[in-house]
């Protein structure tokens, strides 16, 4: 990045040499007309305004106005957001957000007019996280779309949006929002402090921030939650957590959270509560399962074959008669195959790709199990144990948990049951040290924070939600104020 | 005095009822799975009694050392240094970092030696030692916090073990409990002091006392894990007794895994070699334990930064496990263990205690 | 990078540490019969099985001689890999091999790790070695098939509790013997016959199915299968469900002892081959019961009295009653031990029908 740096000291100096610098980009033009009655210049980049409101709002207003100064034309100009300016760097980056500069005659000051083009797709259901219930609306690429999808959804003074520019490049506009006094100024302030730090050239997407601002870059758990649901977004922000807008980006970052959150759909709170619970715990399992089925396969086929009874022994050992390879040799191939086959799914067009899922799943898998490649227990376990690693509804953490397998297995193959244990064990401790934004991974588990259960591996009915997580350390911990209970309960035939 | 006034020490404390977790899991380790013959050897079928008893013994030595403890938030390394002075409180102190590291070695080569008698005889010693000790360092790094994390997950992951108890039932002869009382009280005291290995444990406490949030209010808790480890270890012992007749027991070396394969659901049998497995669980909290309080030691003692401390320390437990080759040499250290137990728990302790109610006395006169 | 690095390392330094034992290439040892050999050797037969796609099995049968039971396993030349008995189910010893003292096998199958605890032990009338050799009709070889027949006759039929734990508890408990299984073949089958004494591991005496149901019933408190009974009139009545609630009670174990076992049965009477189960009819089905419990009993417990035996677990019993307990002086009052039992017998259902 330091070529670009030096480049970018060459300061011009003076703005005749800056457009004859910028002059070199097809886009920028640099208009002057001096035959009408008011002789005016206009610089700006044609690929950056709306034509449309340079010629409906800002030119016939010049060419009318018979005024002498900028000043002038500044108050008259019906269009907010104009500035006189004669310093150069920020001329160039008005330039750059697509304002036109004006000037009525030659020198050094100009007029600046914010007229840029705001492009932007339409707001669409959001496609990764998909849920049939509950709003389906999902952030777009536009920084003000999405900010304002925010504040709908919280109409609240107290909805902070602070703005940060990061990028030597793309300048890039973050901007953090948080609902003060629920939000822990202790994190606002770290988050806040950690994206000024922030040195990169080119931003192009939030996950650009949000692995530069994890707290353990080494690690693969996800230490923020890259969202497109709005609903999820204001959910957090109620907890206390605050969201990282990213211009350019139709993902928010969520921080800080903790391990649970990651396991946790937002459906979960469309549902009823016991439904609900009942559904995120069979998804941990699920998860849980995802990750240790087929190092257990190799641990166990490979060095303690004895823990199945005789009968499914009988099963096993008929189903691997002809396999010449060893079980590890045999997970990796079909471990390897899902992979691939996941990896093609999400490069190809939609279609193509579930197509290429449906084909590859069942010719490669029964051919696998036909040429005695593999056994046809290992591909309905590892078949079962892909698709509850796409119950996760984090996207990232689905990849980490495809990611975790690899190193189990070798661990299974090089001893067996202890070795799952011992990889286990490295990986609780990681899981401890862990933190996100300064709070521990694994809270409410661990420290144990009993009070913050009532929404972790379950989730309780909303009566009983009175208080904000503790884990936030935010200062107004009351959701609600209780209702007056009832004096006496109905009996049975008074109802 | 103590080094965890300065920096920002909110921070490095833990809630007081994780001591439960923390002396639970210190106390727990490979002694369930074979202490039961031992105590039978003299106690014979009201061994479970003596479990009880020794289970109270130590919630005297729970008192004792609260009492010990009671002014300050200092540790056992300030109080030897306050009350004997620099150099003999030295002495003390380098004694109990030599008696924390004998714990790690023998808890964690008696595991590796279960595990190679278990399930991989051809294992090298220094792999499954090697991979301890790397993972030991990494909790270490992560400060008190993490042990104390891995502690809490330590009891907390392998807990439903518990439930497998009931599968020997089915072979069980219960009146092998009858007639109760039936040892002398020579025997009880006999098997008391058999019984003390698998409780020691609970010293930890007079280390990690700084490290709690209130530490005054602890107490319970640290009394609730003792009670914990006495319930695990009478329902064990129980369990065995009713399972195996008097001869076998005393044949079975590792009574708790034999009793293990008698377990059979749907789709796993021969349960001792996840138990085993689990037991990986188990174990690893008194590794991290012991030598987090011997580099503790180290730190304000030989003012050594834990951070290399424990590198040097690693090296020792490393080099000592591998040298110890065979089964006996495991056995002498866990009697060697046992001796200086006993010594730590029924003289030192009432002594520290005794000498730290007379000092104040003195002091208050003064 | 560091951590990589050293992880990466002990990875290469790990592999091929500990020796693989991959299900489908360890031959797996479901049975394994003991004969008495020339010389004083034992004759050692295992029937291993091969398992193709299509779940058939496939059983060869090895013999080899030697002095000691892992003597056998280097003499089994001629198999791929060293043989594994993770999943030994069954050992079969023949009679005059159990009449030698069978502990020495045990012994070796109790002190492996790799060996399980549930493995029952049986003793076979004629040549373990045939039996296993003989290829009978079982779909799943024969060592999957003589457990399952010895685990369900404990479960649903007439047997007591037995296994090589149980065994070895007996064994080395005192005041109490072993039991077993005994088996014989026939030309299509394999039957169980009745139930083996031991004195300490010395095959000493047998019982046969009437009576191993009548050890069963004062032995422990049990539930049992199906038993028919024999009225006086020359009617039959079948009784199922039966349950039995045991109690023994010795008085005076050092001094001067003396048995009482009462036995509470409960059973239902399913088949009735005289005319109408009337209530009296149902009074006479218990007293018979009752009476011949009794009979059979006392004389049972003489026998192993006269036998010196103690499968009952008396001995234990009388232990567990008594304080400081002198086993020397209970085996001289043993043999001539005074044994009551009282037997009570509840007949409940008698089917939908009267």
């Amino acid at each position: 990045m330091k070529w670009f740096k030096k480049g970018a000291s060459e300061k011009p100096e003076n703005l005749e040499e800056m457009v004859k610098d910028l002059k070199q980009s097809i886009d920028f033009v640099d208009y002057e007309n001096k035959e009408s009655d008011q002789p005016y210049r206009l610089i700006y980049f044609a690929s950056l305004i709306d034509p449309e409101q340079l010629h409906r709002d800002l030119l016939p207003v010049i060419k009318e106005s018979r005024s002498k100064s900028l000043e002038d034309l500044k108050g008259i100009l019906p269009i907010e957001n104009i500035e006189i300016s004669s310093k150069l760097p920020l001329i160039q980056e008005r330039l750059l957000e697509g304002h036109v500069a004006i000037q009525l005659s030659r020198g050094q000051k100009v007029l600046l007019v914010n007229i840029s083009l705001r492009k932007s797709r339409d707001l669409s259901a959001p496609e990764i996280e998909f849920s049939v219930m509950g709003p389906k609306e999902g952030l777009v690429e536009d920084l003000h779309t999405n900010m304002n999808l925010l504040r709908r959804r919280i109409p609240h003074p107290r909805l902070r949006m602070k703005e940060i520019t990061i990028g030597t490049v793309s300048k890039t506009k973050v901007v953090v929002a948080f609902i003060e006094g629920v939000a822990s100024e202790q994190n606002i302030n770290t988050v806040m402090q950690r994206l000024e730090d922030l040195d990169f050239d080119i931003i192009s997407d939030s996950s650009f921030i949000g692995q530069m601002l994890e707290d353990n870059s080494l690690s693969v758990f996800p230490q923020m939650i890259d969202t497109e649901r709005t609903d999820r977004i204001t959910g957090h922000m109620n907890f206390g957590a605050f969201a990282i807008l990213t211009e350019g980006s139709s993902n928010a970052l969520i921080g800080p959270i903790n391990f649970g959150q990651l396991l946790v759909s937002f459906e979960d709170y469309y549902l009823g509560w016991n439904i609900a619970s009942f559904f995120r715990i069979v998804r941990m399992i699920a998860i849980l399962a995802s990750i240790i089925a087929t190092p257990l396969y190799v641990a166990v086929l490979t060095y303690h074959y004895e823990l199945f009874p005789s009968k499914l022994l009988a099963t096993l050992i008929s189903s691997r008669s002809d396999i010449p390879f060893s079980p590890v040799v045999e997970v990796f191939f079909l471990e390897v195959t899902i992979d691939l086959l996941r990896e093609a799914g999400a490069r190809m067009p939609t279609k193509v790709g579930q197509t290429l899922g449906i084909v590859g799943g069942i010719v490669i898998g029964t051919a696998a199990v036909e040429a005695s490649l593999t056994s046809n227990i290992l591909l309905i376990l590892v078949a079962l144990s892909a698709l509850a690693s796409f119950t996760t509804p984090v996207y990232r953490m689905t990849n980490t948990i495809r990611f975790l397998r690899y190193p189990l297995i070798l661990f299974a193959q090089l001893l067996g049951l202890i070795g799952v244990a011992l990889f286990g064990l490295f990986i609780l401790t990681h899981m401890i040290r862990l933190t996100s934004f300064g709070n521990p991974y694994l809270a409410p588990l661990y420290p144990p924070r009993i009070k913050d259960w009532y929404d972790s591996f379950f989730r309780l009915p909303y009566v009983m939600q009175k208080n904000r997580f503790q884990f936030f350390r935010g200062k107004q911990s009351k959701r609600f104020e209780d209702k007056k209970k009832r004096k006496h309960s109905l009996d049975f035939d008074e109802q | 005095m103590s080094d965890l006034e300065q920096g920002n020490r909110n921070d490095l404390l833990i809630s007081p009822f994780l001591i439960m977790f923390i002396i639970h899991s210190n106390q727990v380790g490979v002694g369930v799975l074979g202490f039961q013959r031992y105590i039978a050897a003299y106690a014979g079928n009201d061994a479970w009694i003596v479990v009880i008893v020794t289970g109270l013994i130590f919630h005297l030595f729970i008192w004792m050392m609260y009492r010990i403890l009671s002014d300050g938030t200092f540790d056992i390394i300030d109080l030897h240094n306050k009350w004997f002075g620099k150099w003999i409180g030295s002495v003390f102190n380098l004694a109990l970092m030599m008696y924390l590291l004998l714990g790690t070695i023998v808890i964690l080569r008696t595991f590796i030696e279960v595990i190679q008698a278990w399930m991989f005889p051809e294992l090298a010693t220094w792999i499954p030692v090697a991979l301890y000790l790397l993972l030991t360092y990494y909790v270490l790094a992560g400060g008190f916090r993490t042990v104390a994390g891995i502690c809490f997950f330590g009891v907390i992951i392998p807990v439903w073990l518990v439930f497998t108890a009931t599968a020997p039932i089915k072979f069980s002869t219960f009146s092998n409990l009858l007639p109760m009382m039936d040892h002398s009280l020579k025997d009880f005291a006999l098997g008391t002091r058999q019984m003390t290995l698998s409780y020691v444990g609970i010293d930890i406490l007079l280390l990690a006392y700084p490290f709690l949030k209130n530490p005054r209010s602890s107490r319970i808790w640290a009394h609730m894990g003792v009670l914990l480890t006495t319930l695990v270890y009478t329902m064990v012992m129980i369990v065995s007794l009713a399972f195996y007749s008097a001869g076998q027991l005393q044949q079975s070396i590792w009574s708790t895994l034999i009793a293990w394969k008698v377990v059979e659901l749907p789709f796993v049998e021969r349960f001792e070699y996840i138990g085993i497995t689990f037991w990986c669980f188990v174990v690893f909290p008194n590794i991290c334990l012991t030598m987090w309080g011997a580099s503790r030691v180290g730190k304000k003692v030989l003012h050594i930064k834990q951070k290399y401390f424990v590198i040097i320390l690693i090296a020792f437990v490393f080099t000592v496990c591998v040298m110890v080759v065979n089964r006996d040499q495991v056995d002498y250290l866990n009697t060697l263990t046992s001796i200086i137990g006993t010594y730590v728990y029924y003289f030192y302790i009432p002594f520290i205690f005794l000498y730290s109610m007379i000092w104040r006395r003195v002091k208050k006169r003064i | 990078m560091k951590y990589a690095c050293c992880l990466a390392l002990f990875c290469f330094l790990l592999t091929g540490c500990v020796a693989e034992e991959i299900i489908d290439e360890v031959p797996i040892l479901f049975i394994v019969g003991y004969d008495q050999g020339e010389d004083e050797k034992i004759k050692g037969t295992i029937s291993l099985q091969t398992f193709d796609p299509n779940q058939k099995v496939e059983t060869r049968a090895f013999e080899a001689e030697a002095h000691t039971s892992k003597g056998l396993r280097n003499q089994l030349s001629g198999l791929p890999k060293p043989i594994s008995i993770g999943k030994m189910a069954v050992l079969l010893f023949s009679e005059d091999m159990a009449e030698k003292g069978i502990i020495d096998i045990l012994d070796s199958f109790l002190r492996d790790p790799a060996a399980g605890r549930l493995i029952y032990v049986g003793v076979v009338e004629g040549s373990a070695s045939e039996l296993i050799k003989n290829e009978f009709q079982y779909l799943q070889g024969i060592g999957p098939f003589l457990q399952n027949l010895i685990k369900e006759s404990i479960e649903y039929g007439n047997m007591p509790q037995n296994n090589i734990h149980l065994f070895d508890y007996k064994y080395y408990g005192d005041g109490m013997d072993p039991v077993a299984p005994v088996l014989r073949m026939e030309e299509t089958e394999v039957r169980i016959t009745g139930l083996a004494l031991f004195d300490d591991d010395k095959l000493v005496g047998k019982l046969n199915l009437d009576e191993m149901f009548m050890f069963s019933l004062i032995n422990k408190s049990f539930s049992a299968g199906l038993y028919e009974l024999e009225l006086p009139g020359g009617e039959y009545a079948n009784l199922q469900k039966i349950k039995s609630k045991v109690n023994y009670k010795v008085k005076n174990g050092n001094t001067n002892p003396s048995l009482n076992i009462s036995v509470k049965l409960n059973g239902n009477v399913v088949e009735y081959t005289g005319e109408k189960l009337t209530k009296e009819k149902k009074k006479e089905i218990a007293k018979t019961f009752e009476k011949k419990v009794e009979i059979q009993g006392v004389n049972m417990v003489e026998k192993f009295q006269e036998l010196g035996i103690d499968p009952l677990s008396i001995g234990d019993h009388a232990r567990s009653q008594t304080r400081h307990f002198d086993f020397e002086k209970w085996n001289e009052h043993y043999p001539d031990l005074p044994v009551t039992i009282d037997v009570k017998v509840n007949i409940g259902e008698s089917g939908i029908i009267d």
